[in-house]
């Protein structure tokens, strides 16, 4: 009963562990857990080393630049890792500075989401995967942002504590890298699916 | 099947570990952020302005701001205790709305005190100021100051301002004071942590939340936006105690050496801004200034009092205990050496 109750949810997260082959092979490169976790890790330590070389900008560009390296480096692709990266970076650096003026530097979360999500939405092989990937990619670093944002202000009301809640920035970082891979593996994982085994290459 | 350094780490399992690395990483620095930089309160040398072992608080009534300070300062002892400390001073106003004295710290009250300390031999003081973030466009550090033309004043008057984010991590350090009920650190800018000298320039005004705002209440304006946050969403209406207690240590975290009070007019009835029925009560026309933080809160209550029938010193009794528990000073004006004078 219980095995039974696991087995889709292993299946779910851990395909070729369920399958060992046939068509659930083309699933392995967008594990459930692997991709949202580097998301997560590699924004947070951007976030974290951007620290060292000045404030929100350099930060907000090193988060999101780390998370374009997770996408390219799970993709197996060094380079679009690097092109995305660079790109996603400058990108973000320049919309900190429009946003200090008009609005918000927050601007720069949208769209250096929307550079990783056009850079990364080359290794998709379906069109609808690359385009539902570029338009949902600064939906859900955005969502991911704010949802980030929101847990640590909540963690931090919770702890009554001053240094969880000085690291708002830094969850909005976390769930930014979070919710785009997860977005990216979920897009890879079902709309890029491919009808038979022998189409991966 | 390629087996090189670089598919194996591109490879899912050559990737879990690079992730847990990474992760580790990022742990590690975020405990280091968070927990390994909480540090003792900044240390202070005693209040140097005393007379016979107690704090020496001197009033000066009169009309002319210069004049009242100078005489102040005369009966103070001079300015040579602060001279002493350092070369450069930071000013703290209190700049929580765009809106003029007594809401906020007059800019030419802020040059009459340069000049004062200038003449002491000093050779810098600079205003600080926290009441906004880079990370909205309408609502810059600077904004308040600006508004107010305090910024372009003070600018022109050789004072530099220094307008600091409320939101920014690297703006602070954590401190903590182990005689304190609530255990927890508090994120105060590090620029008055390492400042040798922090001259305090209060108003007098009623607050909505905790009834009175002066010497102690203004550092709420010296920590981060995260801790003010904190305390105002814990004790929204300010019953449970909760603020009574943080405003002190947010005090504690800063320590001035010298509180120079402009109370040559209060906003009194309710505040910290002139809506909700505040009353601003010109003619008082006194400057307070003192070493002793709490007791000059001590003193202005009284005068908040003689001015506002809806205030009572109890109001402000609870901060003011809590403070004297703590060391910050004397709440009771019998331990204290009040001197009036006029100018």
């Amino acid at each position: 009963m219980r095995a039974a109750f696991l087995a889709p949810i292993g299946a779910f997260l851990f395909p070729t562990k369920v399958s060992g082959g046939g068509t659930q092979q083309q699933y392995r490169r967008h594990s459930l857990l692997l991709w949202p976790l580097a998301g997560l890790g590699f924004s947070a330590l951007g976030w974290i080393v951007g620290g060292f070389l000045g404030s929100w900008a350099p930060r907000t560009a090193c988060a999101v630049g780390a998370t374009a390296i997770a996408l390219g480096l799970l993709n197996r692709q060094p380079r679009a890792a690097l092109v995305g990266a660079v790109s996603a970076g400058i990108v973000s650096l320049a919309a900190v500075q429009i946003g200090e003026f008009f609005f918000s530097p927050l601007l720069a979360w949208p769209v250096a989401a929307l550079v990783v999500g056009v850079v990364g939405a080359f290794a998709f092989r379906r069109r609808r995967t690359r385009i539902a990937f570029i338009v949902g990619a600064p939906l859900l670093g955005s969502a991911g942002f704010l949802a980030g944002m929101l847990a640590t202000l909540l963690i931090a009301m919770r702890l009554n504590d001053s240094r969880v809640a000085a690291q708002i920035m830094l969850g909005g970082a976390v769930g930014f890298g979070l919710l785009l891979m997860a977005g990216a593996a979920i897009a890879g994982r079902w709309l890029d699916a491919t009808r038979a085994a022998g189409e991966m290459s | 099947m390629n087996t090189s350094p670089v598919s194996r780490l591109l490879d899912r399992r050559g990737f879990l570990r690079l992730g847990a690395g990474v992760l580790a990483t990022a742990s590690a620095g975020f405990e280091w952020g968070c927990n390994l930089t909480t540090r003792a309160c900044k240390s202070t040398p005693p209040n140097p302005f005393v007379a016979a072992g107690k704090p020496l608080l001197v009033v000066v009534e009169g009309e002319d701001l210069g004049a009242m300070l100078r005489a102040g300062i005369e009966a103070l002892g001079g300015l040579d205790p602060l001279a002493k400390l350092g070369r450069e001073a930071i000013f703290r106003g209190n700049y929580v709305a765009s809106q003029p004295y007594p809401v906020t710290t007059a800019p030419d009250f802020v040059l009459a005190v340069a000049s004062e300390l200038k003449r002491a031999g000093l050779s810098k003081a600079s205003l600080f100021d926290s009441h906004g973030t880079r990370l909205s466009a309408a609502i810059p550090p600077e904004h308040i100051l600006r508004r107010l033309g305090v910024l372009e004043k003070l600018t022109q008057g050789g004072v530099p301002v220094l307008a600091r984010d409320f939101s920014d991590p690297d703006e602070f350090v954590f401190v903590q004071n182990p005689a304190w009920p609530i255990a927890k650190p508090v994120a105060v800018h590090r620029l008055l942590h390492e400042a040798p000298i922090v001259v305090s320039l209060p108003v007098v005004k009623r607050h909505g939340w905790v009834n009175f705002t002066c010497a102690l209440k203004m550092h709420f304006g010296s920590v981060a936006m995260a801790d003010r946050m904190l305390v105002h969403t814990k004790d929204r209406d300010g019953r449970s105690g909760l603020m009574q207690q943080r405003l002190v240590h947010f005090a504690d975290a800063v320590r001035p050496q010298l509180n120079v009070v402009d109370a040559r007019a209060i906003l009194a009835r309710n505040g910290p801004g002139l809506s909700g029925g505040a009353e601003v009560v010109q003619g008082v026309n006194k400057l307070i200034l003192c070493g002793d933080m709490v007791a000059v809160d001590a003193y202005c209550a009284r005068l908040m009092a003689q001015h506002d029938e809806t205030f009572t010193l109890d109001m402000i009794a609870p901060q003011l205990k809590h403070a004297a528990a703590l060391g910050l000073g004397k709440a009771d004006l019998a331990d204290v050496k009040v001197v009036e004078i006029s100018a």
